[in-house]
């Protein structure tokens, strides 16, 4: 049987996670990722807490420093690319886990998941990120835009095979979706109903258990351990 | 050899979380996100049924084509708002017979 994780749930205020958390487990879901650090994970009774982090530097120089002080604080670290010099930065960084192009960006037009990005992102093994939430709540012409920007990014991320992950990016409970919901929504993009489902379950499982063993302390690189 | 059903249905159990509608709304809520999203074509061929609505659980079962359950689960996902009124449907469990979903 599938196991679902929903990567990326993010409320605007802090007394809605343990609400939202439970719901995630009512629909089905058993794994989370939140904002919060190793350390800070809040126990939840069968539901697997991933922690997780958004940078969104200004700069490349920015995202580095922040790289260096976040990575080994996270099992998941994903940058917003909000330019196109953080985005080629971010893309061929091996410590970034997961791209995320916000729609929101003065240059929307030059800051998407391009060709080159796909390549870099391919080549350092990023995984590409959509939320779900970024196609909620639109008018249909707006609806139409963002479902063919996602449909050129899946392209461009089939063809150099960057993994992709599906998260709902909620903040509300209103925001929340159940797993089969979430994959369905990729029918929109004519994306097959097994792959869908894979970018909810097998691949971003597979992704945190890679960085849960690297931050093991025994990790040295691929295929290496320390003897302990 | 045994006649196999063209038009087979399938039954979705759907929960209407912090929603209140009636059965009528929600219906129309669901064919026109539906029209909205695949068009005359795809509300035919999805040939939808609003089955049941229970408005003090707001549990309802919507009946469609077999073949359109993803494009109704994605038009159920797309659904945030009603009249300005947040409403969010999620879909509990989906089955061949409205029998096995009432179970």
């Amino acid at each position: 049987m599938r196991r679902f994780i929903d990567l990326d749930l993010n409320p605007d205020d802090p007394e809605k996670l343990k609400p939202m958390l439970n719901r995630a487990k009512k629909l089905g879901f058993s794994a989370v990722g939140i904002h919060v650090s190793i350390e800070g994970k809040p126990k939840v009774n069968k539901l697997d807490i991933v922690s997780r982090v958004d940078l969104t530097p200004d700069n490349p120089k920015t995202l580095l420093q922040q790289l260096r002080k976040v990575r080994l604080k996270y099992e998941v670290v994903s940058v917003l690319c909000k330019s196109k010099t953080v985005a080629i930065q971010a893309a061929k960084d091996h410590r970034v886990d997961v791209l995320y192009y916000p729609h929101n960006v003065p240059k929307r037009r030059s800051v998407w998941f391009d060709k080159q990005q796909a390549s870099l992102a391919s080549k350092s093994n990023c995984h590409l990120e959509i939320r779900i939430r970024d196609l909620l709540g639109l008018e249909p012409e707006s609806l139409a835009q963002r479902v063919n920007n996602l449909g050129k990014a899946l392209w461009n991320a089939n063809r150099e095979n960057v993994p992709i992950i599906v998260s709902c990016g909620a903040k509300s409970l209103n925001e929340m979706r159940e797993p089969r919901a979430l994959s369905s929504i990729l029918d929109l993009v004519d994306v097959k109903e097994e792959d869908s489902l894979d970018m909810i379950s097998n691949i971003p499982f597979n992704l945190v258990a890679k960085n849960r063993e690297k931050l093991d302390g025994s990790f040295v690189s691929p295929g290496v351990w320390r003897d302990t | 050899m045994m006649p196999v059903r063209q038009n087979r249905r399938r039954y979705l159990l759907v929960d209407v979380f912090r929603g209140e509608i009636t059965g009528s709304e929600l219906n129309q809520i669901l064919k026109e996100k539906m029209t909205q999203l695949y068009g005359a074509k795809g509300l035919s061929e999805a040939n939808l049924k609003l089955i049941d609505f229970d408005s003090e659980s707001n549990a309802a079962i919507i009946r469609c084509n077999h073949k359109s359950i993803r494009s109704l689960r994605a038009t159920l996902a797309l659904i945030t708002s009603y009249n300005s009124r947040p409403l969010t449907i999620n879909v509990i469990k989906s089955s061949g017979t409205i029998k096995s979903l009432k179970s």
